[in-house]
């Protein structure tokens, strides 16, 4: 309802009392007290509305809580743990492999000195057996190869520890911070998001994610001999 | 290659599965002499116990980090010759140029080989 038609209903009311018209009297004010009622209708949404909002930013604000109270220092516990059992898995692995790599050297060792002392008759039967020492020396020096890489692929309980402990790290700062907001002390004890020392390192580098990262150690020598080292 | 396999090599890394594989290559290499420790913290005692001719240690340790022990390592005059030889997943072009100027005498970015290993000692000891 525009400014006009306001002036105009309000002119109407005023000459329907002047001319004591009840009935017209009455439809003038009525249209006026309709488009007053529609006004607090429209607030009334907006309330609702922003209501609604509130109530769910509460119950959003509320799970946040209750997951930095109850889940985060569970899951800081459960990162470490990952860091102890794939530890303890790999240290099971190298024992297995310390054990494993004098045997291999020993085969190998007990062919040659067999051979050394030995002189293998020209018969068939002295080229079957030469063919056969031959053979398990292959196997031996190829099983001490295969089982340095079993050791070496062990390093990634390093690399993996690196990444999940800095993963806990996060864990631990975020339960903190949202223990301060709420202002209580966090489960795990952390008072505030501790920082990180400038020269602490990184940890691995997020492939394609990371600028500025050497790609391997071809990279790392190129940039040492530019540098003089 | 000329190098004195009796030397001792101090081992720093805070996994101690990486220190066992660091020290299993050393020995299939020959050195057998060697010590370890987890941090800058814990090796810095050792070392200023005497008789570390090499060290190698990695960047990223909770406590004392491996920069920070190199630097310590080359302000100290009775320490500041040992050779030091960073292993780490630390992989920046700016963390090798700062350990570079911090007086580094070989890096290597995990994972590596055991080739890389050797390679990289006999650059160091042939250059020494």
């Amino acid at each position: 309802m525009d400014r006009d038609e306001r002036l105009s209903w309000a002119r109407r009311l005023v000459r329907a009392i002047e001319a004591g018209d009840e009935q017209a009297e009455h439809e003038a004010a009525n249209a006026i007290a309709r488009r007053q009622c529609l006004h607090l209708h429209e607030q009334l949404e907006r309330i609702a509305g922003e209501l609604r909002e509130t109530l769910c930013n509460f119950d959003a604000v509320a799970e946040l809580a209750r997951i930095a109270h109850r889940e985060l220092p569970d899951t800081h516990v459960r990162l470490n743990q990952v860091i102890a059992l794939t530890e303890e898995a790999a240290h099971s692995t190298l024992s297995a492999v310390e054990a494993s790599m004098p045997l291999a050297d020993g085969i190998a060792e007990a062919v040659e000195r067999f051979r050394a002392e030995h002189a293998l008759p020209r018969s068939a039967r002295g080229k079957a057996l030469g063919a056969l020492l031959d053979g398990v020396a292959a196997s031996a020096m190829e099983l001490r190869r295969r089982l340095s890489d079993v050791m070496m692929a062990q390093s990634f309980q390093d690399i993996t520890g690196q990444i999940i402990r800095r993963v806990a790290g996060l864990v631990a700062d975020l339960e903190a911070v949202i223990a301060k907001a709420q202002g209580r002390r966090s489960a795990s004890g952390t008072s505030v998001p501790h920082r990180r020392a400038s020269n602490a390192g990184e940890g691995p580098a997020l492939p394609r994610r990371d600028a500025d990262v050497v790609a391997g150690q071809e990279d790392v020598d190129a940039l040492l001999s530019e540098l003089g080292v | 290659m000329n190098i004195d396999k009796s030397m001792k090599v101090l081992v720093v890394d805070d996994f101690s599965t990486m220190r066992r594989i660091i020290r299993n290559l050393l020995r299939e290499i020959g050195f057998t002499n060697t010590l370890e420790a987890d941090d800058g913290s814990t090796a810095l005692p050792i070392l200023k116990a005497g008789g570390v001719d090499f060290l190698i240690t990695d960047w990223n340790m909770p406590g004392m980090p491996g920069i920070e022990l190199l630097n310590a390592v080359r302000s100290d005059e009775k320490l500041k010759h040992i050779p030091v030889l960073m292993v780490t997943a630390e992989a920046k072009r700016d963390q090798i140029i700062q350990a570079a100027q911090a007086g580094i005498n070989g890096y290597i970015v995990k994972p590596f080989t055991a080739a890389t290993l050797q390679q990289k000692i006999e650059k160091i000891f042939a250059s020494a």
